[in-house]
């Protein structure tokens, strides 16, 4: 797997996100961009149905809002929610198996159209408390991520025109780091 | 006048009496001893040293709960070259302790942690941050909900700690990340503390509860040592901090028994040698032991059995007292080589008022170590005074029985003796007499100028300097709360204090956010009161409630607001919780009609503006500073300067007394000791010591004891032997004193360094002012022989 798929160094794209939370019947739905960076971190940016930005950092956890006001989900030092939910996207976004194996059993199923699949289920450790599982399937990007939550909320994400070149930041994705 | 052949047997048999009751006595003593070494209740802690308060109950109550609470915590703070090598460091460490089984237990977080928000949840609805509330009050509504349905379309937040609907604008976290502490979280199950390198993994322990003991051996250090030893091989840049109060204690009673045994046996050895080079016979020496065995466990007992348990310090005092106690054994034994003719108990008879007055002088000058409200002092005062006493009535009462008697006089006896005759005296006529004057006033004013006065609590600690260190970075880094100065806030009620601490609160919110101090930990930020509960819910059903609307309508269902609690969060409930373990002692809750409760602060150090600190107080009703630090500096300069004064009446009314006795002799047997004051004064701050308290305790007990020097010259003019037996104590006292000032306590090293000079310059002056001798016929009938020479020295 660690073949078929791409060596990204920056990558970008647009998503489709679907989550099905405990208390609501209906599935909420949103769309928008990502740019993701080794060494940076991730912008998810919903467009639709609302606005709002988050950014995943080295400088922690943050959400602009569309009227440009900033929210600290977790400071520098609320480094918890941020760096695990941080280091857990980019490896699941990148298909780092040697760091996800770290936390996860892994199951790793290859497909013949040159597609592969990964079923992650939590080791005991600050995961379990978390995830129940975590699928994963790709091919030469990955294509599609859906994590459970232990409290039963479903996120199913869909990643759509994925490019990873040019394998720098441009000046208006670095901008959004920030 | 000495008439004992027809007594001889009616003394003889009210010896036996005497000797059978001290018999009893020390039996009894020994049963106490057997008993309280068997869990001996030792106290290394500093702050048991220090004045309770007297005029405030509730002051004691905080004091006490503050103390109490950080008796049993110790944390381990590391950090490797990364966060991977810190975890596997943490985890190495803590594996280590484990297989050395340790008495430390890890404090664990995480079912805490659940139990924690399963308790909080219902009230959700009424916990804010102060920002939070301003940013409530002033937001527009609106763009509030619009910002709660972004946060619900947006990406999931792993771990968020509660649904979507049940916190819409996402307040909690922020609450709770300010009742954590703002530079303190969690990573992958590790509470971390960040500082501009990054992240520390904090280790909290808590020592299993086992007697403190006096032992050679730092458990706790060494347990810690190994753990760090293991956790460096997987990371080689490990940094590795620690602090508590167990560490500080534990290195406290390691100093502590190094310093009772090398004052202990030193001055034993010295006054073995010093007997044997003298008397030539075992006996003297296994008596005068004996008696000093018995002092210093009948000091240790009356402590005890005073105050509860006894201090490290008092100990370290007490193994001084064994340079003085031996004096009433030295005594008879060189009185008994001079007069070997009279029977043993004749002679002690005929010694027994000399004695009497010896020991009494010097136990009032040791009580009055106990005049100050310092519970150190008093144990030092007690111990002192018991231990004399008994070292004393072991002399009186069995040393007639036991003593069988000397070899005569040797040559190291004869030297000593007759050194006296050799001794210059002070020639006014002489003009270098006039030079040296010249140069000691020289040397006595400027040193007396120098002298500065330090009335620090500092005097009284003495932990290692990498210990200190790595407390202060740990203090830091933590922001841990001052034990020396907080908040009290008083009420007529719960609510009322709460009120209050929230008034105080907002006061110190500001000295926050423009960083003047670090933080503050006070009850109502885990509890608000009643009415801040209510106006929050208020505030918070009101936004959410538009916010779920919103919602209901985007996703096209009806989406409701789980129910809150209907009751109040109250104080009571919240004590019962596991999670306010560490924050109970400051909820010192109902005295009388008195509700009341301590607000910390985080962070304090030298550069905090106390005084400012101070002023928040006065703007609250209820609510009363307290600066434990200065307050003790304040009383220690209280009792110097009270002491002092004692000190001057001390003087005043020796010179009165004898005066009455001496006439114009008097002034021989006053100078010396005030001279050697003076100048001990004087050098002290050539060496750069500082003026306290425990400087002027010392100068009350060389009153108490240099003073006899110049009684017995005056007294006994030209007599040998019984200058032998003073300069016998006088040299043991010495070395006593001397090593006393080796003590890693600056209070203990003062008194030490003080007496070392002192005694040693009384010993000097007394002989160089003494009269010259006079005719037998102006002495006091029959007191021709030593016999009336002795004295205390």
């Amino acid at each position: 797997m660690r073949d078929r798929l791409a060596d990204t160094v920056v990558l970008r794209g647009a998503f489709v996100q679907e989550k099905q939370l405990q208390g609501f019947r209906n599935p909420l739905r949103s769309t928008g961009e990502f740019v993701l960076a080794r060494g940076h971190g991730m912008v998810w940016d919903t467009r639709t149905p609302f606005a709002s930005r988050v950014v995943m950092s080295a400088r922690g956890l943050r959400v602009i809002e569309s009227d440009g006001s900033v929210r600290v989900i977790a400071g520098d030092a609320g480094a918890s929610v941020a760096s695990t939910a941080n280091a857990l996207m980019m490896a699941l976004l990148t298909g780092d198996t040697a760091a996800l194996s770290a936390q996860f059993a892994i199951e790793e199923t290859l497909l013949a159209d040159g597609g592969w699949t990964l079923g992650l289920v939590p080791r005991p450790g600050v995961m379990s408390t978390l995830y129940r599982r975590i699928d994963v399937q790709g091919d030469r990007f990955v294509r599609r991520v859906a994590l459970e939550d232990i409290n039963g909320d479903r996120t199913d994400i869909r990643f759509v025109e994925l490019r990873d070149a040019p394998a720098e930041l441009s000046a208006e994705e670095a901008k959004r780091f920030d | 006048m000495i008439d004992l052949s027809g007594n001889a047997t009616r003394l003889r048999r009210r010896w036996r009496w005497a000797a059978a009751a001290w018999l009893t006595l020390v039996l009894a003593l020994g049963a106490h001893q057997i008993s309280f070494w068997s869990t001996p209740r030792l106290d290394g802690d500093i702050l048991a040293l220090l004045p309770g308060e007297p005029g405030d109950p509730l002051l004691a109550l905080a004091n006490q709960r503050i103390a109490d609470s950080a008796t049993r915590q110790v944390v381990v703070v590391l950090r490797g070259a990364n966060w991977d090598e810190s975890l596997a460091a943490a985890h190495a460490f803590t594996a280590s302790l484990d297989a050395q089984q340790a008495r430390l237990r890890p404090v664990a977080s995480e079912q805490g942690a659940a139990a924690a928000l399963a308790f909080y949840r219902p009230f959700r609805d009424r916990l804010l941050t102060p920002a939070q509330r301003t940013q409530l009050q002033n937001a527009n509504p609106e763009v509030l909900a619009e910002h709660a349905l972004a946060a619900l379309f947006g990406p999931s937040i792993a771990g968020a700690i509660s649904a979507w609907q049940a916190d819409p604008l996402t307040l909690w976290p922020a609450w709770w990340q300010q009742r954590l502490g703002r530079n303190l979280g969690q990573r992958d199950g590790m509470t971390i503390a960040m500082d501009s390198d990054g992240p520390w993994i904090v280790l909290p322990f808590v020592v299993d509860a086992a007697a403190f003991r006096l032992s050679s051996e730092a458990y706790l250090q060494s347990v810690l040592d190994r753990a760090s030893a293991s956790a460096r091989t997987l990371a080689p840049t490990l940094s590795v901090l620690r602090a508590g109060v167990p560490l500080h204690a534990e290195a406290a009673a390691v100093r502590a028994n190094w310093e009772v045994n090398t004052i202990g046996l030193g001055s034993l050895l010295a006054i073995v040698l010093l007997m044997w080079m003298v008397f030539r016979s075992v006996r003297p020496l296994a008596l005068v032991s004996l008696s000093l065995a018995i002092g210093w466990a009948a000091g240790v007992s009356a402590t005890a059995l005073a105050f509860g348990n006894v201090h490290l310090l008092t100990l370290v005092f007490g193994a001084s007292l064994l340079g003085v106690a031996e004096d009433y054994g030295i005594h008879y034994f060189a009185s008994r080589q001079a007069r070997d003719a009279m029977g043993s108990h004749a002679l002690m008879r005929h010694l027994l008022p000399g004695l009497l007055l010896a020991w009494s002088t010097s136990a009032v000058a040791y009580l009055a170590l106990g005049i100050a409200p310092f519970p150190g002092l008093r144990q030092m005062a007690v111990f002192s005074g018991a231990g004399l006493a008994a070292a004393f009535l072991t002399a009186v009462c069995w040393f007639p029985w036991l003593d069988r008697g000397l070899p005569p006089m040797n040559r190291f006896g004869r030297a000593i003796a007759g050194s006296l005759a050799t001794w210059p005296r002070l020639r006014l006529q002489h003009r270098s007499t006039w030079w040296a004057i010249a140069a000691l006033s020289v040397f006595t004013v400027l040193g007396l100028l120098r002298l500065e006065v330090r009335d620090d609590l500092r005097s009284l600690q003495s932990s290692p300097a990498t210990l200190v260190t790595q407390q202060r970075q740990i203090d830091a880094l933590l922001a841990l709360p001052s034990p020396a100065q907080f908040y009290l806030v008083r009420g007529n009620s719960a609510e009322q204090v709460l009120q209050r601490e929230e008034r105080l609160a907002a006061r110190l919110d500001a000295l926050v956010a423009d960083a003047t101090l670090s933080g503050y930990r006070a009850t109502s930020g885990w509890v608000p009161s009643r009415s801040r509960q209510h106006a929050d819910a208020q505030l918070t059903a009101r936004l959410e409630m538009l916010a779920l609307r919103r919602a209901s309508t985007a996703v096209g269902e009806s989406v409701a607001r789980p129910a809150f609690a209907t009751t109040d969060l109250r104080v009571e409930d919240w004590l019962q919780q596991p999670l306010s373990m560490p924050f109970r002692p400051a909820w010192l809750g109902q005295t009388g009609d008195v509700w009341a409760s301590v607000v910390m602060l985080d962070g304090i150090d030298a550069r905090t503006d106390l005084a400012l600190l101070q002023r928040q107080a006065a703007a609250v009703p209820g609510v009363r500073w307290v600066d434990r630090t200065a307050d003790i500096s304040q009383l220690l300069g209280h009792y110097r300067k009270m002491m002092g004064s004692l000190l001057l009446a001390g003087f005043a009314l020796v010179a009165l007394m004898l005066a009455l006795r001496y006439r114009s002799l008097a002034w021989r047997a006053v100078l010396p000791t005030a001279v050697a004051s003076l100048l001990t004064l004087a050098a002290l701050a050539w060496l750069g010591e500082p003026l306290q308290l425990f400087t002027v305790l010392a100068l009350m007990l060389l009153l108490g004891m240099g003073i006899d020097f110049g009684i017995f010259l005056l007294e006994h003019r030209g007599d040998g032997a019984s200058w032998l037996a003073v300069s016998l104590g006088a040299a043991s006292t010495l070395l006593a004193f001397g090593l006393l000032a080796l003590s890693a306590t600056p209070a203990l090293h003062t008194f030490g360094l003080t007496l070392l000079l002192g005694i040693s310059l009384v010993w000097l002056l007394s002989p160089l002012l003494r009269p010259l001798p006079v005719a037998v016929a102006d002495r006091p009938a029959g007191a021709s022989v030593p016999i009336e020479s002795i004295h205390r020295d």
